[in-house]
């Protein structure tokens, strides 16, 4: 058991993360949660436009995006970051809104999962990406 | 109906990060409690008085965690946020929570 835990917390750190939300308060809550689990979060983007570019820039192996944005939509980003095929990063999209109010958009978009913003951790993140 | 336990480790979360960082702050409410109790009538207003500041200070930045995380939420998520925000704020930090709402 607890070598499950060190190995869980092992790839907690290994995994650099961009945070992409038009809301600052937001990028900081999901920042403290985040690093307090371990994770490196290399950056933040405000929009669609800045998340593509700061995913050119930093190669995180995570962005965790917003579903609505000022410019592109969460779900045309994680299109546009899907195509990059295996060097892209695994995108989780978030919302206050729970999955089901999206439909099949999430799959479609070609992103790794989506969590509900009320349900946001390091351990929620990792469960999609195992 | 929402599922029991939304936002509750985001809000336990946040009061952890409270607590690490205010550590000083949450210290200095302590002693400033002490030193009201310890005070001779001259001093008990003016020492009551640093103690609710103190308290105030200590709000304010709940709030501020508090309603800016509300903030990037749709407005019935925010309210549900709030709740268990203020619930946990209660149970954990009850100098400070009296009145949040």
């Amino acid at each position: 058991m607890t070598e499950a835990l060190d190995r869980c917390h092992t790839s907690y750190v290994t995994m650099s993360v961009l945070i992409v939300d038009d809301h600052p308060s937001f990028r900081a809550t999901a920042r403290v949660l985040l690093e307090s689990e371990g994770f490196d979060v290399i950056g933040e983007a405000e929009d669609g436009s800045t998340a593509l570019e700061a995913v050119a820039a930093l190669h995180p192996q995570i962005v965790l995006l917003d579903v609505q944005l000022p410019d592109l939509d969460g779900f045309e980003v994680a299109a546009r970051l899907s195509e990059l095929n295996g060097s892209g990063p695994a995108v989780i999209l978030t919302s206050s809104r729970d999955r089901v109010d999206f439909g099949s958009l999430v799959e479609e978009s070609g992103a790794r999962g989506f969590v509900p913003k009320a349900e946001l951790s390091g351990a929620a993140l990792l469960s999609l990406l195992n | 109906m929402s599922p029991p336990g939304r936002f509750q480790e985001v809000a336990e979360r946040q009061l952890v990060l409270f607590r690490e960082d205010e550590a000083e702050l949450l210290g200095e409410v302590e002693e400033a409690l002490d030193a009201y109790n310890g005070a001779s009538r001259d001093e008990a207003e003016e020492r009551y008085g640093e103690f609710v500041d103190l308290v105030d200070a200590g709000r304010e930045v709940l709030l501020d965690m508090r309603d800016g995380f509300a903030a990037s939420l749709d407005e019935e998520a925010a309210e549900e946020y709030r709740l268990v925000f203020d619930d946990l704020v209660r149970k954990r930090f009850p100098r400070f929570g009296l009145e949040l709402d």
